[in-house]
Parts: C-alpha cells; structure tokens; sequence
C-alpha cells in the first residue's frame, strides 16, 4: 500500500491526463509562435505540430497569415515542404518572397470542397510536409475528423481556415482560434484548447505593412477629400 | 552462384487472359488449364473432348506460341527488377542469378515473396526452383522447391524432369528407375550407352560438375511493349490490369539499365477510331513500379473510353540515368517523398492545379507572380519594396467613392499611405493587363482588415489583402 502515492504521481504524469484549470502536457513537438504572450496560452508552449489547428477568422487581410510568420520561417529546409491548399485568393509572390517565407519550397494545390480534403489527406500521409495551410470553408466534421487522424500521426503544422460562422459546429480540431482585426492589434481568442478556456482574448503586435502606431494616428487623408465648409 | 528458375506452368493460358475456365490447346490436345480448370480435373495433354466431357463451360483457345515468347520477353524485364542476371529458358520459364542481390532485397524469403507478389499481380502462376546450377533449378520447379539443400530435392525429383521422349521414359520405368537419385547412381557410362550421349552430360551440368553458361537476356535498347487484348474492353478497370503487366516490365527494364522516366506513353488501339494518346507524368524521374501503376490508375479512371480497346501499347518517352535508390533532385531537400503524391494529386485534379510561385520582374502586380511546375531551387534575393499583400485579388473588385473617399461595405477606408504611382506596360497588348496607370494605397477598414486599393480612370478597386 505503501506505494500509493507514488502510483498517483505517476498516473498524473501521463500525457493523455489533464486536470481542469492546467494545460495539457503533450510529448508532440511545437513551434513557438513567436509571441511570448501567446506561448504561454498554448498547451505546451507553442503551435502543435500534427493535429489540426482551426483558425476562425472574419475576413481576408486581418492578419490571418502574418500571425504564423514568425513559426514559418523557423521551418527550414530540412522540416519539410510548405503546402497551400484551396487559397482564397491568388498569391503575391513578390509579398511572400519580402516577408522571407521560402518559395523554394512552397507548393499551391488548388482545390475545391472535397478535392481540397482529399488534397489536404494525401498530402499528410506524404510526411514531407512542414507546414500546411488549407481553407475550408464548407468542410463536414466528417472531413475535418478525417484531417485531424491524418495529421495527429505527422509533424506538420496543419493550419485549417475556415469563416467565423461555424464557430458554433463542433470540430475535431484539438486547437481552435478566433481572430478579429482592431485597430491596436490582432485579436485572438481560444474557443478549445487542451485546457481551461481563455478568460478574454489576447491582442497581439503582429507584422504589419506599416507600423501599428500609424492606425491610431490619425492620418491626413492621402486621397482628394471634399473641402468641408470653413467655420470661421 | 543462386540460380532461381521460375517456371510459368500456365502461360500458355494465362497469356491468352481469357475468363476462367479456360485452357489452351494444340492439336486439339490440352497444353496449359487455367487454375479453375485444373481444379475440375483438366489435365495437360488430355484431349479436348475428354475435358468438356469434365467441364462442359470451359473456354478452349488455341495456343499462341508467337504470344508466350513475347510474354516471357517482358517478363524477362520485369525480372530486371530483380537482378541484371536473367536468362530465357523457352518456352514458360527464366532464370535469374540471384547469389548477388540477396542482400538488396533482405533475404532469400522476401525476395521470393516479392516476385510472389509480382506474378500474383499480373495474373501469373508459378512455381520456383532454387539451386547453384541453372538446370537443376530448371528441374526443381517440377517440385516448386526453394530449398538449401537443393541435392537431397533434386534426388528425389521423378525421372519425367528430365522430358526425355516416350520410348525412354519407358525404358526407364522397365529398369525400375523412377527418381533421379536411382540414376544419379548408375555410372555415367552406363547411362549414355543406353540412353544417349546427352543424358550422362546433362545430369552432370545439373550437379555443378560440368559448367553450365546461360546466355543472358539483352534488355532492349528502347522499351516499346504492346499487348493483345483477349476481347474488347470497354472498361477502364479491366485495362489497368492489362497495362499492370506492362507498366511492371516497364519499371524492371528501367531498373536493369539504371535509368528513370519522367514521362511516358500509354496507347490505346481501338477498332475504328485512331488510338488515344495516355500521356502518364511524373514529377521526378522514377523507376517504382507501384508510382508507375498509381498514375496510370487515375489516368484510366479520368478517361472515358471513346470506343472499345483491343489493343495496348506502351512507350517510354526519353528515359534518363537514375542511379541509386535516394537522389537528391531539388538541391538538399529530398523530393521523392512528395513527389509521388503531386503525382497522385495532379492526376485528380489537373497539370496546373498544383505548382510554386517564382517572382517575376514585372511592375504590374498581376504579372509579378509566376506559376511554375516546380519550385525554383534558390530563393531570389529579397529586394526592398513598397508594402504588397500576400492575397492578390484575379479581379479587382470595384468600390464605391463616397464623399471623395473609398468605401468598402458599406464604411469609408482609411487610407494610410502616400499614393503609389505604378505605371507599366504600354507595350502590352492584353487589355486586361496592358497598359496601366494606377495609384495605390494601404487601407484599413472598421473591422481591421488591411487592404490594397488603387485608384485609376474608373475609379477606386480593391487588389488585395495584407493577410
């Protein structure tokens, strides 16, 4: 009987364990964000690789990428390769090349609706993968439960983008973030996580066009503006 | 030296590929059963009416002899996965040495579960014999036996081995000599006196005492390889068994002259119709059987049949030297992890659906991103420039001007920068993004989105999202 106690600490060792009000500890690798704000937020310190990280996000240009910048340049050539399925939108290479993200090792799937899952599923299953940033804006629990299988057996950095709206559908994802934009920083709240939820979103300095303080200043209007009457 | 011989003991049926049960015949005298004729009772060298009488549904087909050698040809290079060492031992079996590749493959069992494997998918039957002398290896296959102790097999292996004609096998069965140890004990002497010169030598090749060469399969200069269909085919899947046999000989012969392909063509002959053109591509040079069939899979699947096929050829187009197992193509990074699933995915979903970004040196931002099959190896050198967006819009989307400034949904935009001016492209004719004159600036919106609008003739336009 003696060894009880030690039994219990044992048992409170084990990854697949957690008690309310800690975070989890898994043994998986992670990638610092980059924010020391929000590496404190995340179970284990960091953005997980392998297993699905759900991004929840308003609209295009709120920051959506430039959150990840500082995880994905610390992938080099040995992680792996960097996979972008079903953008929104056409790449700027000129953008990507200026922020130093690798288009050496950069691949674009274009895909759509179930192609874009079956894209995302073979992809993983390659494991040469480093990264992959796939939107998914009508993905069923079905496919996404099928992306998290896929990706909780790789060390890739699996990034799912979908609308805001499904925040209210269960998801598989072991990781969900909602972003909105403000005009003092990015806003990130955590819907799941493998822990406590977040008391209230954290804002987040990320990487800009311009700096931040130029949002607050009020700039002169660079546009021809209609002259508004003179009150003497 | 480890000859293996393989001994196709259905060819002649199994390369007519008809539906079971089916045999082949000649003189109207059973050569070859297929498995579920051989089940019912129907034996080689039964007549023909004696068979139908056991199994009145069976398919009988004359033999094709001219067929079985170009079957056994491109099995010979199938084998070249195997081992460079192959021979042709006409008209159903080959030998390979392979005392050399043992170590290669892991072992003599997963060698021989490999080539299990590979018959098994053509839809071929086997039987192997295993033993230091090519024809003792010949004769082992009788006993389908892979044994170490190939001398104590090859004792016991009945005297019809030896396929001596009627009148001396019968002299043999009144001398009460039934197994090949009963003649390996006779003097030689004795042997050739009564049963010709050829036996006494022929049995010492089989022990190792008198040399034995085999004149080596020469792999052909070009692989063309076509293949008779047994009937019609209007069904893509019953094609991809087809063309398994050849895209496996295709991937031995590759393997035997050390060289990969990146393309190559399958074709489809048809009746009426000119023959369809099946490009298969890869995306780096390979030699892998199972990439080889994956590719031709989702081709087949993709293509709908313009009219019945009856016939299959297939082309290796300007094949290159692929040496080793593990080639770096694409700088350090190793390519060939990825490489077979772009395969798979551009197979399903199109050449252009999957490709990298180059940077090209255009002002107009619609043209300063480049598609490229594949990612160049070195990144350009980063240059400073103004702020651009990581989303492009293919269409600008056209704003509306309220009061003199942008708005977008329905709220004015922020606008924080100085306008800058690009202007580009008077010599391009392309209306779309010809000649250009534009103001662009970064704005934010209430909901901090960060935009990249222009300002020209018409108006304002939203090009794209600092995302």
């Amino acid at each position: 009987m003696s060894a009880s106690p030690a039994a219990l600490d044992d048992l409170l060792q084990r990854a697949d364990l957690w008690r309310g009000g800690a975070c989890a500890h898994h043994a998986e690798a992670t990638l610092g964000s980059g924010f020391a704000a929000l590496d404190a937020v995340l179970p284990d310190g960091g953005w997980p690789c392998g297993g699905l990280t759900e991004i929840l996000s308003g609209g295009l240009g709120i920051g959506e990428l430039s959150l990840f910048l500082p995880a994905l340049r610390q992938l080099d050539a040995e992680a792996g390769w960097i996979v972008i399925v079903a953008p929104p939108a056409q790449l700027h290479a000129p953008a990507w090349q200026a922020l130093s993200l690798p288009l050496s090792r950069l691949l674009v799937v274009e895909a759509e609706g179930a192609d874009a899952a079956w894209a995302c599923e073979q992809l993983l299953g390659s494991g040469a993968l480093a990264a992959l940033l796939v939107w998914l804006p009508t993905a069923d629990a079905r496919a996404l439960r099928r992306l998290q299988l896929a990706s909780s057996s790789t060390r890739c950095l699996s990034l799912v983008f979908r609308p805001e709206r499904v925040a209210s559908q269960p998801s598989p994802a072991p990781l969900r973030l909602a972003l909105r934009g403000s005009d003092t920083g990015l806003q990130l709240d955590i819907l799941k996580r493998r822990g406590p939820p977040l008391a209230r979103p954290i804002s987040l300095a990320i990487e800009r066009p311009l700096p931040w303080s130029r949002l607050v200043r009020r700039v002169r209007p660079a546009a021809p503006v209609a002259r508004e009457p003179h009150v003497a | 030296m480890q000859w293996l011989a393989i001994h196709f003991f259905r060819l002649p049926v199994e390369v007519l590929a008809l539906p079971a049960p089916a045999v082949a015949i000649a003189q109207q005298r059973i050569v070859a059963a297929d498995a579920a004729a051989a089940a019912a009772g129907v034996r080689p060298g039964q007549r023909l009416a004696d068979a139908l009488a056991l199994l009145p549904g069976l398919r009988p087909h004359e033999r094709q002899s001219e067929r079985e050698l170009a079957a056994l040809e491109s099995l010979a290079c199938w084998a070249g996965n195997f081992t460079p060492t192959v021979s042709l031992a006409p008209p159903d079996t080959l030998l390979l040495e392979i005392g050399g590749c043992l170590q290669l493959f892991g072992g003599l069992d997963a060698l021989l579960g490999r080539i299990r494997d590979g018959a098994a998918a053509q839809g071929l039957s086997l039987r192997l014999g295993l033993a230091p002398t090519p024809l003792a290896a010949r004769w082992l296959t009788h006993a389908d036996s892979t044994t170490e102790h190939w001398q104590a097999a090859l004792a016991t292996l009945p005297v019809e081995v030896l396929g001596l004609n009627d009148a001396a096998e019968r002299r043999l069965h009144a001398l009460g000599l039934r197994t090949l140890a009963q003649l390996f004990a006779l003097p030689g002497a004795t042997v050739g006196h009564r049963f010709g010169k050829a036996l006494p030598l022929q049995l010492a090749r089989a022990r190792g005492e008198l040399p034995d060469p085999q004149p080596p399969f020469a792999f052909p200069e070009r692989f063309v390889q076509r293949l008779e269909l047994p009937a019609k085919v209007e069904v893509a899947d019953h094609l991809l068994f087809a063309a398994r046999r050849l895209l496996m000989a295709l991937a031995g012969w590759l393997q035997a002259r050390q060289l990969g392909i990146t393309t190559c063509t399958l074709v489809l002959d048809h009746e009426d119709i000119p023959a369809t053109h099946l490009p298969l591509g890869f995306a780096s040079p390979t030699r892998d059987a199972e990439r080889l069939i994956r590719v031709a899979r989702e081709q087949l699947e993709r293509h709908r049949l313009a009219a019945p096929v009856t016939e299959l050829h297939l082309h290796a187009d300007a094949p290159q030297t692929l040496a080793g197992s593990s080639v770096a193509l694409f700088g350090q990074q190793d390519a060939g992890n990825i490489a077979p699933v772009i395969e798979r995915l551009r197979a399903r979903l199109g050449d252009a659906a999957v490709h990298g970004l180059a940077v090209h040196d255009d002002h107009r931002p619609e043209c300063a991103t480049r598609a490229v099959p594949w990612p160049e190896p070195k990144d350009a050198p980063d240059t400073a420039t103004p702020p651009r967006p990581l989303w492009l819009q293919a269409k600008p989307q056209a704003l509306h001007e309220v009061a003199g400034r942008p708005t977008y949904a329905g709220a004015a935009l922020n606008l924080l920068t100085r306008a800058e001016r690009l202007e580009s492209g008077w010599w391009d004719q392309d209306e779309a993004t010809g000649d250009l004159r534009r103001d662009y600036f970064v704005a934010t919106t209430a909901q901090g989105a960060w935009l990249w609008i222009y300002r020209d003739a018409q108006g304002w336009w939203l090009h794209g999202q600092f995302a």
